[in-house]
């Protein structure tokens, strides 16, 4: 059904219905406000523009008319530009505004405390969900309303429906099998290289002032030591005017981590509009076995001939893998001989996988102890597969007949049960009995070798 | 094309295109129809039929020619199209823009015109009224020969509509006052307007154009829009401007006020079946 606009008066009672218009309006991460044009009715500043039963609309701030064309371009904020075009300042004698009690109800302080209660409504009935927030200092409204509510891992609604516009809170939604390939197209973007060298300034005048430098490495660790130099290095500068050096080194950390969960995504979905800015995603390219989970940084939604389309925009990831595609895994149980391209190490075996350190994932407990002479496992979970790396740091000899366990299955999964199978790379045969994962190999496992397996879940 | 009508949206008189002094043949443009769409990998993702244009061969003579040029012109300088009526109540909103004369001939002329069809697809309003529990002849309740203070009927009334299209059809509603906040449930679907219909004045509901006019029993026409309940749109069970769905629906009323119900059939070309 083609969407229908509403408008109302400056008194923002409801006036009329527009069928013809084109939209674009965006809220979430940098831009919450809108451009409306339509031909008639003539706005003339303060009006509400909505969609019903969405979260689509705002106040009509700016109007631009092309003497040329005759277009009418009606400009404003969203709902969610009205929260952002107000500042939370922190209350006389106190250095920070805080909340608590039920989202809903510190929503309705909030709306309060700003002075926007005439437009908008926080829902009366509970939440179930709890806050208790410290805002920061002079943050904007809507900001401070995410960051609350995603401190009690809770999303900001908002929604226009018998003549109001409702704000409530809800339980983060974590979205998988959805944003994937197979049913929907989208560009996503993997960062292989982001800022790996914060400078950071705090405190003190010219010379006198505070300077650290803080570094990030290839894992993505961050510390104090370089590990990247020359074209590798990719600096930042960071400033924190008021901070002391243990401020400076807190802060500064945080935000160079921020910057090694590079890459997102953005979505374009017709007819697809209930998913929130603050949801999780988990976004999958099947083509090259990317996938990345982060959160909805922003909606943009367009209205043309008719048709509404939204845009997801899908912030830094915040967990970055491959292996969702055929060609991935093909690539993923390819032993890597002696470490890779020269590498010996857990480390450098993950840097040849593409993986960060910390995003490798203990889907179910490898034991090492069991297996002579291992020096580290690597794990990676995707889906139902789990693959895991076992890098040798000398020679595994097998008397004849003999067999190594060399991991367990996860509890309930067992060849009796929910069954699960596994490759394995290494010249031998692997197999699962009870939880317990054997290796048989006919021959010899020569030292500084990686073996790699993947064991499958059945559902 | 059989009878083929423009009505003009400003004003001045209908011109029939298709009659004794004026001719449009087949106008094979006009009866087809075109989707704009766009294809996914495996799917259909979106599929509209906006405004286009069509070209048709007109023949008239000087009178009816000059009778269309006037009305046509001051549509588009007014911005209010006009309707074509095929077949005497197919209906699709349009403008006449540009006229490409090729020849003149014993007072008669041939010339091109570029229509632009707005709708997207032709429309028919039908109508079923509803009565109210008092009005003569319309109950099928007791009813005594004696006035007593109230007759004995049933609080809610039901019926049922069946559109002859496949498709969801926008909503058109008359109520006639005497009627306070009146409602009416079509298919699940609760259309209420929280105003007073006055006796002698109507309220029209019309989901095509998105009004809601209320007609006071001296002809004052006001916009009543905001009284219209929208609850959280399309789909939520409380829209004033719900399509009714194809097939059967059943309606439900208290009696208390009689009413038109309508529906905006719509084809992608003039049935056929009706040329």
């Amino acid at each position: 059904m083609e969407p229908v606009l509403i408008y109302t008066d400056a008194a923002h009672v409801d006036a009329g219905a527009i069928q013809t218009f084109e939209m674009d309006l965006a809220f979430g991460a940098d831009e919450q406000n809108f451009e409306i044009a339509f031909p008639a009715p003539t706005l003339s500043g303060g009006e509400l523009l909505y969609i019903d039963g969405t979260e689509y609309g705002g106040i009509v701030d700016e109007i631009t008319r092309s003497t040329e064309t005759d277009d009418v371009i009606y400009i404003g904020r969203t709902w969610h530009g009205m929260l952002a075009g107000k500042i939370v300042k922190p209350p006389t004698n106190a250095d920070y505004y805080t909340l608590s009690g039920d989202a809903n109800t510190c929503i309705a302080s909030l709306l309060t405390k700003v002075g926007l209660t005439d437009v908008l409504t926080a829902r009366s009935m509970s939440a179930g969900i709890s806050v208790n927030y410290q805002f920061d200092r002079f943050c904007n409204a809507y900001d401070g309303l995410l960051k609350m509510l995603s401190s009690a891992n809770a999303v900001l609604r908002i929604e226009r429906h018998d003549g109001i516009t409702e704000l409530w809170a809800e339980p983060r939604v974590t979205i998988t099998d959805e944003a994937d390939s197979d049913v929907m197209d989208f560009a996503l973007t993997d960062s292989i290289r982001v800022p790996n060298h914060l400078v950071c300034a705090g405190e003190g005048e010219l010379q006198e002032r505070v300077v650290v430098d803080l570094y990030a490495d290839t894992a993505g660790n961050v510390s104090q030591t370089q590990t990247q130099f020359g074209v590798d290095e990719i600096a930042v500068y960071y400033n924190y005017s008021n901070a002391d050096r243990e401020k400076l080194i807190e802060d500064g950390t945080k935000e160079l981590q921020e910057y090694q969960q590079g890459g997102g995504a953005d979505l374009q979905v017709n007819n697809k509009g209930d998913w929130h800015v603050g949801d999780s995603i988990q976004v999958r390219d099947n083509n090259s076995g990317l996938v990345i989970t982060s959160t909805i940084a922003k909606k943009i939604v367009k209205v043309k001939n008719g048709v509404l389309s939204v845009d997801y925009e899908v912030g830094n990831a915040s967990a970055k893998s491959y292996g969702g595609g055929a060609s991935a895994e093909t690539a993923l149980v390819t032993p890597i001989a002696n470490g890779g391209t020269g590498a010996t190490t857990a480390a450098g075996a993950l840097d040849n996988l593409g993986l960060a350190r910390s995003q490798a994932t203990t889907g179910f407990t490898i034991n090492s102890t069991n297996i002579n002479a291992v020096g580290n496992q690597l794990f990676r979970k995707q889906g139902n597969v789990v693959f895991f790396y076992v890098l040798t740091t000398t020679k595994i000899s097998f008397a004849a007949g003999a067999t190594k366990e060399i991991g367990t299955v996860p509890s309930g999964y067992a060849m009796n049960t929910r069954p699960c199978y596994v490759n394995c790379s290494a010249p031998g045969v692997a197999w699962i009995e009870g939880q317990t994962i054997k290796l048989n190999p006919s021959n010899t496992i020569n030292a500084n070798t990686s073996v790699a397996f993947s064991v499958c879940f059945i559902s | 094309m059989n009878q083929l009508e423009y009505l003009p949206g400003i004003a001045g008189q209908s011109v029939q295109l298709d009659g004794p002094s004026a001719f449009v043949g087949i106008a094979e443009e006009m009866r087809s129809r075109e989707w704009d769409y766009d294809l996914g990998y495996r799917d259909l993702v979106t599929a509209t039929r906006p405004a286009r244009t069509v070209d048709v061969t007109f023949h008239a003579d000087y009178d009816t020619a000059d009778t269309l040029r006037r009305v046509a012109d001051a549509d588009v300088m007014a911005r209010t199209p006009g309707t074509f009526v095929a077949q005497k109540e197919w209906k699709q909103r349009g403008y006449i823009l540009a006229s490409d004369v090729d020849d003149i001939h014993y007072g008669r002329l041939s010339t091109g015109l570029k229509i632009a069809l707005l709708d997207g697809a032709w429309w028919r309003l039908v109508k079923r009224s509803f009565m109210s529990s008092g009005s003569s002849g319309s109950d099928t309740y007791l009813d005594y020969p004696h006035d007593y203070p109230y007759d004995y009927q049933e609080t809610s009334y039901t019926g049922g509509v069946t559109p002859s299209v496949l498709t969801p059809s926008d909503v058109y509603l008359v109520v006639y006052g005497p009627a306070v906040n009146p409602y009416v449930i079509v298919g699940g679907n609760r259309y209420q307007v929280n105003v007073t219909v006055p006796a002698g004045g109507y309220l029209i509901v019309d989901g095509r154009d998105k009004t809601i006019n209320l007609t006071l029993a001296d002809g004052t026409v006001q916009n009543v829009f905001s009284s219209g309940v929208r609850g959280g749109g399309a789909g939520g069970g409380s829209y004033i401007f719900e399509r009714i769905p194809a097939g059967t629906s059943e309606v439900t009323y208290d009696g208390s006020f009689g009413f038109d119900l309508g529906w905006y059939e719509e084809e992608g070309e003039p049935p056929w079946s009706l040329s």
